[in-house]
């Protein structure tokens, strides 16, 4: 049985415990004890956390790495199957470059999960899935297959089908392409439910976990298109997470109301009229304190994956709780990707995954990770 | 004060736009105060290299990338100054007062930077200096803009093979007989106007530091995201480094880059500075800071970020004479922090002034 004692630190056990100074023991990869004195367990690798901050590993609920490869020119988009306005069944495993360098920028930065989802070109995307970011082959690596089903509304599926004089030309577009797939699944859903004979269909059936209430709608939506998400969402009595939500202060009622949770970001993009006229990362304070649950993304590899903890600083910024800060990359986007049973916390039966820090990131601008734990494994330590 | 001294408690009397008085305990001449107690007090931050402000948004043709050829040092990038879409961005919000307007990344000499201020005024108190260094690209930027149609530069060699054809004839020429383009080469090859240009990896970075080693021009590099892996040719050319927007596109990751470099670069005298620019492009004006605050993690002092953040960029924009520290006979452009910005997140501009005035405060 192999044992791994971090002895000392702050655990920030994103728990009703909250947060402490104590012991923590991973047995065979799961968190076996948390708090206390355990300084007498023998046969373990020990971390001597005396003066740090020991975190759940930091969850990411929204990026594209390894799907968009930046690293060389020209850069390859393997996020968009754009040959199609409603693409559900496209699976994003299939696309990601494991040995991408953005991987490991993730292991160095305590990030231990994120989830990785297709682009926004289409109108549905896709299928987006969870995994952890220390690994060699991504299937191996992958949390939770499917995490959600990814729609996009706006200027990016606009963008696409409107040079080519093809629905969605328009935001009006978009609203009825999305219904017409929707209720196509439904239907086709509804057909099998009652036991009738249908043809199988690939597309369709990728959309049956969100119309059964097992996975979100990921909506990727900024400013008055969070409103339209938020109608078809209700409408088809689907869970939903609206992604990247520009312009959210002007809309909070509408989201309290909706129940919807949050990823917010990037943020840093410069200001212009359209999708980018309110960057208001402020909204995610008034969201938590509302009861909304936020989860802080980087549309990773638009913005850097290390530049997470400056949208956490900017978020501290603007008066939100450290705290309640660090809960918006750890327990909150667990919840998001429904793997809350697995990750976000420091728990007993939980996933032995790390961040262990010296300082708070993006409370203060020094804090640095000392070591990364993946599954109970040192996966990363400071040179 | 921008020059790296850190000088606790200190009063600043502001006359006429200007830092008339910087000590301890000046005695009130009857002004209007300003409480900064427990504050920490900056000159205005400096983007030596921001393309906000002169790409005429919404467009489809961005109005500081002139690519109707590949070599256009003629252009002056204040004929491209939208004011308000400068204004737009609240760049005072994250202290910053003063910006360089500068060419995209594809010509390989897009044209001369113009030094404005950030928050909104009559044109003439806004520009700062006009032709203040003239900007090039070394990149793939030129490349993919000519190179697809056939057209030089399709590789590195035609970028520099350009530079250097257009160099050699200048030099070549009696100064009545040159044309505009050779008239703005003549300047850099004197030394009047510094060249920057963009440059990420180390062979770009080493390919311009070559050229300008060759003719002893007055150069600096922007992007360089590999730098610390050209410290050597840096420090032999003096050349100053622009730090790229780290934030944009995994650069970090990308170049494996070393950011505690900076502090062989520093301590050789080479100016240095941050922009919100990648490869020609800026984004918000919070990943300035983000810039900084990576620095200070990688750790460079932050009294030597804040030089950069400040008298390093105007020193690079050739404005140190106006702007950049808080010295007696400079604009009073002053950002005032409820805590040090490099150090806690927690930081807020409680206060920022430009020509004296005070543009916003909390």
């Amino acid at each position: 049985m192999s044992k791994l004692l971090v002895t000392g630190g702050t655990l920030h056990t994103m728990t009703d415990r909250g947060t402490f100074r104590g012991d923590l023991l991973i047995e065979d990869g799961k968190i076996a004890q948390v708090g206390g004195d355990l300084s007498g367990i023998a046969g373990a690798e020990r971390i001597d956390a005396a003066g740090l901050d020991v975190l759940p590993g930091l969850i990411d609920a929204h990026t594209h790495i390894g799907l968009f490869n930046f690293n060389q020119n020209p850069g390859v988009d393997d996020a968009n199957e754009m040959t199609a306005a409603c693409t559900p069944a496209m699976d994003a495993r299939y696309a990601v470059d494991p040995d991408l360098p953005e991987f490991q920028t993730c292991i160095e930065c305590g990030i231990t999960t994120i989830l990785l989802t297709p682009g926004s070109g289409n109108v549905i995307n896709g299928l987006p899935f969870a995994a952890k970011t220390h690994g060699r082959n991504i299937f191996d690596m992958t949390v939770k297959f499917p995490c959600a089903l990814k729609i996009a509304f706006g200027g990016n599926p606009k963008n696409t089908y409107g040079p080519r004089s093809q629905e969605p030309m328009t935001r009006m577009g978009i609203a009825h392409a999305l219904r017409a797939k929707l209720r196509e699944a439904k239907e086709y859903m509804e057909k099998k439910d009652r036991g009738e004979s249908v043809p199988y269909d690939m597309e369709l059936e990728a959309m049956l976990p969100a119309l059964r209430g097992e996975v979100p709608f990921k909506m990727h939506c900024t400013q008055y298109d969070m409103l339209t998400a938020i109608e078809i969402a209700k409408e088809f009595g689907a869970e939903f997470s609206l992604e990247h939500a520009w312009g959210a202060s002007d809309y909070i009622e509408e989201i309290v109301e909706s129940g919807a949770q949050i990823c917010y970001g990037p943020i840093g993009t410069y200001r212009a009229p359209g999708e980018r006229r309110k960057l208001d990362i402020e909204a995610v304070k008034t969201l938590d304190d509302r009861g909304v649950n936020v989860a802080i993304i980087t549309d990773s590899p638009i913005l850097s994956e290390d530049a997470l903890f400056h949208e956490m600083g900017e978020a501290v910024r603007e008066g939100l709780d450290p705290e309640r800060m660090l809960r918006m990359v750890t327990i909150n986007p667990a919840r998001i990707l429904k793997v809350e049973d697995r990750l976000g916390s420091l728990e007993v039966g939980k996933d032995g995954d790390l961040a262990i820090f010296s300082g708070i990131p993006g409370r203060d601008t020094a804090a640095k990770v000392m070591d990364t734990v993946q599954d109970g494994i040192v996966v990363y330590r400071a040179g | 004060m921008g020059d790296g001294r850190v000088l606790p408690q200190w009063d600043l009397r502001l006359k006429d736009g200007m830092i008339a008085e910087a000590g301890q305990n000046l005695p009130a001449g009857g002004e209007e105060e300003i409480d900064a107690a427990g504050c920490e007090v900056f000159p205005g931050f400096i983007d030596p290299c921001c393309s906000i402000g002169c790409m005429g948004l919404p467009t489809s043709y961005r109005d500081n990338n002139e690519v109707s050829a590949p070599l256009v040092p003629e252009m002056n990038l204040k004929y491209s100054f939208d004011p308000d879409e400068l204004t737009r961005q609240e760049f005072w919000r994250s202290g910053i007062t003063a910006v360089g307007l500068t060419a995209a990344n594809g010509a390989v000499l897009g044209g001369q930077t113009v030094a404005v201020k950030t928050p909104p005024m009559r044109m003439k108190d806004r520009i700062i200096r006009e032709h203040v260094f003239l900007k090039g690209c070394v990149t793939d930027g030129p490349r993919d803009t000519f190179g697809g149609s056939s057209k030089c530069p399709m590789t590195r060699m035609g970028i520099f093979g350009l530079l250097e054809t257009i160099f050699a004839k200048t030099e070549r020429k009696e100064p009545e007989k040159r044309n505009e383009k050779e008239q703005v080469i003549a300047q850099v090859i004197a030394g009047e106007l510094p060249l920057v240009l963009s440059a990420e990896k180390k062979s770009e970075i080493q390919a311009a530091l070559h050229f300008a080693a060759g003719r002893h021009l007055k150069i600096h590099i922007v992007d360089g995201y590999e730098f610390d892996r050209c410290l050597p040719e840096m420090k032999a050319c003096g050349a100053g480094l622009i730090v790229g927007n780290l934030s944009s596109l995994s650069q970090k990751s990308k170049h494996h880059m070393n950011l505690s470099a900076l502090r062989e670069l520093l301590s050789a005298g080479c100016p240095a500075a941050f922009t919100t620019s990648c490869g020609g492009f800026s984004d918000g004006r919070e990943v300035f800071l983000w810039d900084a605050i990576d620095a200070y993690r990688a750790g460079v002092d932050a009294e030597d970020i804040v030089r950069m953040m400040t008298s390093g960029a105007a020193r690079i924009l050739g404005v140190d004479d106006r702007i950049g520290t808080l010295e007696t006979g400079k604009d009073a452009d002053i950002v005032i922090y409820t805590a040090h910005p490099v150090k806690s997140y927690q930081a807020r501009v409680r206060a920022c002034l430009v020509n004296g005035e005070v543009i916003y405060h909390e």
